[in-house]
């Protein structure tokens, strides 16, 4: 199995995350976006019942614009089996979308059978790095795809980590062939939260394992930043992903907004914000070195 | 990296956090009594052996039971605010504090098992029907039954219509011997309680109390269908849900007519089903039809 590379995907371009609020818009006017991308889940119905009405739509969606399946519950750190019947299920729905690639979190969303439904952190260890490896490669051997996996934002770190998250994800990426998907406001959420720099971890990820980018808005709380998607991309994660396509180049970008959901122009607005970095970008690079000047 | 050599398991850890961030108390409060003795649903109240709180990173701006709060505020809210879009009226009727007591007990005894966060209200309906705070209300068991099932049919297979014309090129014979198949993504509901304002409660922001709901001298039958993508509840006449259910359930025509003439004492009932039975073709209610064992469809 090969990886999906950003070097081949980079003409794949910006996309919008699909969501229930914009469907009749998309299908009714086809607003020029590159790509969209839908949470597996939402489409592979309830357990005993096949997709419905969801499933209609995506179709539909299909028929206009290429798909990125995107998954929560694959719970792939979980300390339980891995669950096949999930994967039976992500893989009909693979084989009737035919998504660009498949992705999903480096994190475990539940134990014991039961499911927290929350992308929950890990500890960067040895063990964990072990165990990543035995699952991700079951799951792709499934599914018969190298799969594709973010990093989530964090509100807390374990003691026992034996490595940085940054040198988790790429023995990960190493050990099993998969692409990472980095969320850049992830990785300055989790930076401030967990007082590392976010340039440090952008330039220690290899161009070569960078599939796709995540864009989204966060919260300020009183003592940290959570990951809520319910606002635009905040300038400080504009700059950040300013230097992640100088490190790994124009590579397709997702714009991600979950809670309150605008109308869809406002997406449109920052996923043409997104572009322009990257044209941007390819100027600079036919123009100059790559050497960054980016501070946070 | 600090390198503890008593750190716990990957097992260990995820035991201890799904427990902290589950226990309905809240992080302080569990991690003030973690191993209680009294509570009906003990195993979500009590700590695994291993303490893990150690092994949480802190700093000044936020200490390690604040940052597990965080997980566990995401964890219920998240929850709660699915049940409340996938139980609207359920919700209006209880108002929040009462429906959220609903919930955090709910999820004690029904965690979610789903890897689709839209599942979980799946016992809803029934943990109600034997909830003792909600023993007055009654009618609050089928309401969230009924809206349960619009959830339902809005995941169901999808079907294609059935061609009319294949009906009337069916033997008088053939026809009253055939076995109906109903759309997967139809609900036949009954109810000894007035539902007839459900959809009107589901696309008004109208505030909904107890007055509304009478109990019914007679039960009344409701159909719960998608149609152009829009799922939608409609009251039936009792012969129009008796001899949907009876097809619903494999009865032959021309066996649900005799059954409903039994029933009902209507010299007129079998040109009424005939009525009705091409509209919900029409509809695609019915979708597909057997002739002795053959299927004939589309």
């Amino acid at each position: 199995m090969k990886r999906v590379s950003g070097d081949e995907s980079k003409k794949v371009g910006i996309g919008v995350g699909l969501r229930s609020p914009h469907y009749s818009y998309i299908l009714e006017n086809r607003p020029k976006i590159s790509w969209f991308e839908a949470i597996s889940e939402n489409y592979m119905g309830l357990d005993s019942l096949d997709g419905g009405r969801p499933i209609q739509i995506l179709e539909k969606v299909r028929e206009n614009y290429p798909i990125v399946l995107h998954g929560v519950s694959l719970s792939i750190g979980s300390i339980d089996e891995i669950n096949f019947k999930y994967l039976d299920r992500l893989r009909q729905l693979i084989d009737r979308i035919n998504p660009l690639w498949v992705s999903d979190h480096i994190c475990w969303t539940g134990v014991n059978g039961e499911n927290l439904h929350d992308l929950m952190p890990l500890p960067f260890t040895e063990e964990t790095v072990e165990h990543l490896t035995e699952k991700i490669l079951k799951a792709q051997d499934f599914l018969k795809r190298p799969l594709v996996f973010e990093n989530v934002s964090a509100y807390l770190s374990f003691r026992h980590s034996e490595m940085t998250e940054w040198e988790f994800l790429n023995e990960i990426a190493q050990r099993t062939g998969c692409g990472l998907l980095i969320d850049v406001n992830n990785v300055y959420v989790s930076s401030v939260n967990q007082n590392f720099d976010p340039t440090t971890y952008l330039s220690a990820i290899p161009k070569k394992s960078v599939t796709q980018i995540h864009l989204a808005g966060h919260t300020v709380s009183e003592h940290c930043l959570i990951d809520t998607h319910d606002g635009p991309v905040s300038e400080k994660v504009w700059d950040l992903y300013g230097l992640a396509i100088q490190l790994y180049g124009n590579v397709p970008t997702l714009i991600e907004w979950d809670d309150k959901i605008p109308e869809f122009s406002i997406l449109e607005a920052e996923s043409v914000r997104a572009e322009r970095l990257q044209q941007l970008n390819l100027k600079e690079d036919h123009g100059k070195s790559q050497n960054s000047t980016f501070t946070v | 990296m600090e390198n503890h050599k008593t750190a716990p398991s990957l097992y260990e850890l995820q035991l201890w956090m799904k427990w902290i961030v589950t226990d309905p108390r809240g992080v302080r409060d569990a991690l003030t009594d973690p191993f209680p003795s009294d509570r009906p649903y003990l195993e979500r109240y009590t700590s695994p052996d291993k303490n893990a709180l150690d092994w949480v990173a802190d700093d000044r701006s936020l200490d390690a039971s604040n940052r597990l709060e965080i997980y566990a505020e995401a964890y219920f809210t998240r929850l709660l605010d699915s049940m409340k879009s996938d139980f609207p009226i359920t919700f209006r009727v209880l108002g929040e504090v009462s429906f959220q007591k609903l919930i955090s007990d709910y999820l004690k005894k029904h965690p979610s098992k789903t890897t689709n966060i839209g599942e979980i209200g799946k016992n809803l309906p029934n943990f109600i029907s034997n909830y003792d705070d909600l023993k007055e209300a009654p009618f609050l068991a089928p309401l969230a039954e009924m809206e349960w099932f619009m959830i339902e049919s809005f995941y169901a297979q999808n079907t294609r219509f059935l061609n009319p014309s294949i009906l009337s090129s069916l033997s008088d014979e053939d026809l009253a011997a055939a076995e109906f198949k109903l759309a997967p993504f139809l609900y036949l509901v009954e109810s000894e309680w007035s539902l007839d304002q459900f959809s009107k409660w589901r696309n008004e922001s109208l505030k909904i109390d107890e007055r509304y709901f009478e109990p019914l001298t007679e039960k009344k039958g409701y159909l719960i269908c998608r149609e152009n993508g829009q799922v939608m509840v409609e009251e039936l006449s009792a012969p129009g849900f008796f001899i949907l259910y009876k097809l619903k359930s494999g009865e032959n025509l021309i066996s649900t007519l005799e059954h409903a003439q039994n029933i009902f004492f209507d010299f007129d009932i079998g040109s009424k089903i005939m009525t009705w039975f091409h509209e919900w073709v029409r509809r695609g209610i019915i979708y597909d039809v057997a002739v002795k064992s053959e299927k004939v469809n589309l």
